[in-house]
């Protein structure tokens, strides 16, 4: 299971204790300085926002801006361990750890704290029909490929933002990488997503490469023309005492983005109909009760209740779908600790997340609060296969494994059919990746960046659980702390771009893909590419 | 300027919700009883001189709610079986306002032409910039019209966008008018509260911040700004707005019960304007910086987990503060949780008719200055011993009536807990509401011309009790297409002005002042006890 701590941001800043920043609040105080730069010129950035937060993950208490030299400073600060991070409208981070730093405060004076923003882009463009009308009021987004529950998936990486009355969109504040364009349905406009420049065919979908602050315009899309079929159908197993009209049936997309495509209310006999659906593979999940517009609040104990159906649509209408609903599982749990781990080294203010495997409507995932004792509890959980990710773990802490009630323990998804009970097993034998970096000639490559990317996590492989190191001058590096798991590891000999969380792009580069055991050593040999 | 109410950022804490309210207006479904008398209304919609295909034509009133497009001459068609008033309206992307018109219908009677105009939208644009003249990305603008709300002057939103990178907006559909453009920041952050050393050395001053409302050009009230002028699709440019610096302090507070949603503004008083919405933790002091001089409300939300789609809101208080020259601890805030509200409606006894009438609503409305909230009662059904009860009402002030009331009833008497809430002030958790009804009220009809004796439709006429206090008391009615009126219900026997005009701002009819101020031109009329009485009315024009 790639559920992780935070240590990817940790190691990657400071080095410390093993493998955790440790520190403790004392009166004695002193000052945080640092400077705010631009990640690809290097030049001073003013007027970045600075942010002082408690430990590695906790809450922001100071903030201040940094001057028209870039630099910043805390005051009075007291001993301890904060994070300082640094944002700026157009910016952003391109590496874990470049705007995003641990700093361990301690009674010497301590170096600047250097943090990188690099600069974001922007991309314009109109959206037609296709008979050449502009269209206003449709969203657009901006689309990556990542590893999402270990598979390839498109996802949203800004927006989506409405084309004005002029037909006219603007997606700024991308960081440079692959891109593509999508067209998204939304409450007012039904239709499956349209990839640039007007396919619904997501394989189809034409990517743009983005620099840094570039900016791209006329990139037009075009809402193709799609032989549409209908769908009717009937959700069963209504409860009586819900009012009619309390049940709501999406359909969502299943290829490409994962979208909802209409959402409409079942009728008093439970009926519902889905008009213009072009050809595609669907799921329709039906729920209820919904609640509010004079509807009561639920009964104490009344659980909501979730039904789901795959279908296909290829031009033909559908009339016989029925969705039958199942009353939501509560998933209740706690953690176990694995020997060596600890409660009071590993559970802070911890944060679960189950990630649906099959698309949910409004739902990206379920979150329950960890207690400080190490249980959960997850209210409603419709039927079906989930991943788990638990966030805020403290120091070298991570997810080893998941077991819901008698099953077995394992790092895949875990299947919900019923109330049951899920054990959360936490981990502090982690493992060691070390290695080489050589060019196509075999000759060690140093000051290379390796990018250490996990593609067996919960939920989508993002920035904050990439693991960086740096080779050396005989092109050698090694990384410790890391959570036992499957990784791709790719290595750079400058990073442009965050298209290292891109799959595809890591296939290109020749990532090479390993498992890291506990207590062990993971040895690799990366090549650079020209 | 006594306030802006409309909060265009919603406090909807459900996305969800927003699918279902939409469908409300449009799609009911046709109620009409199949008579073989039926009345039409049809016509077209123009743009005061072309024909406009595709508009979206509504229809309400006389139980049904339907919608309709306009054919490619720009034409539409209804009908229904049963006689009264509807409201006739029609609106397109690329139009400004939705335009209406009141009708007289009547089954049997000859099809009622009734065009609609609507016009070409306009568009207000431009950029905002910070202090030192750097765009400013996503800042919200906020376009108003200077309008009555309840009787008072106020501001009614008719527009809103987001700065992009670049600190620009755009604002379409825009109808012609006067209007006013205020920007405000990104809302500010709450920030857990800071250990007691960082928070004596850092945080005792003042700090210079960015301020927390403009209005164009670099105003900062309503009274300082300059209004835009948009002709009919005219694309006002270059509306640049610069936002100055500002003195600013910290408020620091906690609350205890709930993991709460907290929305921090200004008051009605102090301009309204949003600051700052977050989930906070429960137990965890909490602190947000960047305020200026001014007083402000903090509404707590205490919210309970439903797991999956929403989250209940099922806790509320709100607090009133000033920020001066220093910072503010509020300590614990209150969140009183939601409570039933119940109340009685009755007829007074020793009316003609004293029989409770079947099929009332009671409807809640929360304060102007926030919206519905998901969970939050609105509506109830009336019993037939008269009781009603609204299941989740907030500890909140209220306006509470009964709309739609037959023929001659009125409230005669509103009380909670002995106090008049007949004009608002209904409290969740104050006890049971009373509702008295008369059923001797007047019946006043009647019908508006010109100084040539010609109809005169869509007039606003106002009848308002001479004794008037409230502008709430004022009851208005627009003309139909012959210029006839007609005031059936909530008329108390009593002494009125009765009064009508051409062209009024939004809610105007309802400003005791500008009522008063007529007053010379108003006939004075005496309604008894079961009157049934008629008016000719000579149409007064507002400039």
């Amino acid at each position: 299971m790639g559920s992780r701590s935070n240590t990817g941001k940790t190691t990657a800043a400071i080095l410390m204790l093993g493998c955790v920043a440790r520190g403790a609040f004392g009166a004695a105080t002193t000052k945080i300085n640092g400077i705010v730069a631009d990640k690809t010129s290097g030049g001073a950035i003013s007027s970045a926002r600075v942010r002082l937060s408690q430990g590695a993950d906790g809450g922001i208490i100071a903030e201040t801006s940094s001057g028209g030299d870039g630099r910043f400073g805390f005051r009075d600060v007291p001993k301890g361990v904060y994070t300082v991070s640094a944002e700026k409208n157009g910016y952003a981070a391109v590496l874990p750890g470049d705007a995003s730093r641990v700093v361990s405060v301690t009674d010497t004076a301590m170096p600047p704290t250097i943090l990188r923003l690099g600069r974001g882009s922007a991309i314009t463009g109109s959206v037609l029909d296709a008979s050449g009308q502009l269209l206003r009021g449709v969203g657009v987004a901006a689309v990556a490929r990542r590893s999402v529950n270990g598979v390839a998936r498109l996802v949203v990486a800004a927006g989506p933002f409405e084309t004005d009355d002029r037909g006219t969109y603007r997606i700024y504040g991308l960081l440079p990488g692959r891109y593509s364009l999508a067209l998204l349905p939304d409450g007012e406009h039904s239709f499956a997503p349209v990839y640039f420049p007007g396919t619904v065919d997501p394989e189809s979908a034409r990517f743009l490469e983005m620099a840094a602050g570039e900016s791209r315009n006329g990139v037009d899309l075009v809402m193709p023309p799609a032989a549409t079929g209908k769908i009717h159908g009937r959700v069963t197993g209504i409860p009586s005492d819900w009012r009619p009209r309390q049940t709501a049936v999406a359909l969502l997309s299943t290829t490409g983005l994962r979208s909802q495509i209409q959402t409409v209310q079942a009728g008093e006999d439970g009926g519902f109909d889905f008009i213009d659906v072009p050809p595609g593979i669907y799921r329709t999940v039906a729920w209820g009760p919904v609640v509010g517009m004079g509807a009561p609040l639920p009964r104490p104990g009344q659980r909501p209740e979730n039904g789901a159906l795959r279908v296909r649509i290829d031009g033909e209408d559908l009339d016989d779908l029925e969705i039958p609903l199942h009353v939501t599982a509560v998933v209740e749990g706690f953690v176990q600790f694995e020997p060596g781990a600890e409660p009071v080294d590993c559970l802070g203010t911890g944060q679960l997340a189950l990630h649906p495997v099959d698309p949910l409507p409004a739902i990206r995932f379920l979150r329950a609060d960890l207690s400080p004792g190490g249980r959960f509890v997850f209210g409603a959980v419709p039927v079906g296969s989930y991943t788990v990710k638990v966030k805020g773990l403290k120091g070298d802490c991570y997810l080893s494994g998941a077991r819901l009630g008698q099953g077995r323990s394992g790092s895949g998804p875990i299947a919900v059919e019923g109330d049951a009970t899920l054990t959360l097993f936490i981990g502090r034998q982690t493992g060691e990746i070390a290695g080489a970096v050589a060019d196509p000639d075999g000759s060690p490559t140093p000051a290379a960046t390796v990018q250490i990317v996990p593609v067996d996590g919960g939920g989508e492989a993002g920035m904050d659980d990439v693991l960086i190191a740096s080779s050396d001058a005989a092109g050698q590096f090694s990384i410790k702390c890391v959570p036992p798991g499957r990784y791709q590891i790719l290595a750079l000999t400058e990073v442009v771009s965050v298209d290292y969380l891109d799959p595809s792009f890591r296939k290109d580069r020749g990532a090479v893909e390993i498992e890291v055991k506990p207590r062990a050593r993971a040895q690799v040999v990366l090549r650079v590419s020209p | 300027m006594s306030g802006i109410f409309t909060e265009p950022r919603a406090a909807t804490i459900l996305s969800l919700a927003s699918l279902f309210i939409s469908s409300a207006r449009c799609q009911a479904q046709q109620t009409v009883a199949r008579t073989s008398e039926q009345w039409i209304v049809e016509g077209t919609v123009t743009d005061g001189t072309q024909p406009v295909p595709g508009a979206e034509v509504w229809c309400q009133g006389q139980g049904q709610a339907r919608s309709a497009r306009s054919d490619e001459r720009g034409q539409y068609s209804f009908n229904g079986g049963f006689p009264g008033t509807i409201k006739v309206g029609a609106e397109k992307a690329g139009y400004g306002a939705a335009a209406f018109r009141t009708v007289s219908v009547r089954p049997g009677a000859l099809p009622e032409r009734i065009d609609i105009a609507i016009h070409r939208e306009g568009v207000v644009s431009g950029r905002v910039l910070d202090p030192s003249g750097d765009a400013m990305q996503g800042a919200q603008v906020v376009l108003w019209a200077k309008v009555f709300k309840n009787g008072k002057g106020g501001l009614a939103y008719r527009g809103v966008a987001d700065t992009n990178d670049l600190g620009e907006y755009r604002i379409a559909g825009i109808a012609a008018g006067r209007y006013f453009l205020e920007a405000l920041p990104k809302a500010a952050e709450p920030h857990k509260a800071m250990p007691p050393v960082l928070d004596r050395a850092a945080k005792s001053t003042a700090r210079l911040g960015i301020a927390r409302k403009v209005f164009y050009p670099n105003a900062n009230s309503i009274d300082a700004a300059s209004p835009i002028e948009v002709g009919s699709g005219q694309q006002v440019e270059g509306t640049d707005i610069r936002f100055g610096n500002a003195e600013t302090f910290c408020v620091t507070a906690k609350v205890i019960a709930n993991d709460s949603v907290i929305a921090l503004r200004e008051t009605p008083e102090s301009g309204g304007a949003s600051v700052s919405r977050t989930r906070v933790k429960a137990g965890e002091m909490f602190e947000i910086c960047g305020l200026p001089s001014a007083q402000y409300r903090i509404t707590v939300m205490g919210v309970e987990p439903q797991g999956t789609q929403n989250d209940n809101v099922v806790a509320f208080s709100r607090t009133d503060f000033t920020i001066a020259d220093r910072n503010v601890a509020l300590g614990t805030l209150p969140s009183i949780p939601t409570a039933p509200l119940s109340g009685t409606v009755s007829v007074l006894k020793g009316s003609s008719a004293a029989a409770l009438p079947t099929g009332l609503m009671a409807r809640l409305k929360p304060p102007d200055d926030r919206s519905l909230i998901m969970s939050e009662s609105s509506l109830a059904k009336v019993g037939s011993s008269g009781a009603f009860e609204f299941p989740n009402v907030f500890s909140d002030s209220y306006s509470l009536w009964i709309p739609e009331l037959p023929r001659g009833y009125y409230v005669k008497q509103f009380t909670q807990g002995g106090r008049d809430v007949r004009f608002g002030g209904v409290r969740g958790g104050a006890g049971p509401v009373s509702i008295l009804l008369g059923a001797d009220g007047a019946i006043l009809d009647g019908q508006v011309a010109d100084k040539d004796s010609l109809p005169v439709p869509d007039a606003v006429v106002a009848l308002m009790p001479k004794h008037a206090t409230a502008g709430a008391e004022i009851l208005t009615q627009s003309t139909d297409q012959n210029g006839r009126f007609t005031f059936s219900a909530d008329v108390a026997p009593g002494d009125y002005y009765v009064i009508a005009f051409s062209h009024l701002i939004e809610g105007q009819g309802q400003n005791l002042e500008f009522m008063r101020g007529n007053a010379d031109d108003a006939q004075e009329i005496t309604l008894g006890p079961n009157a049934n009485q008629h008016v000719p009315l000579t149409v007064q024009r507002v400039e």
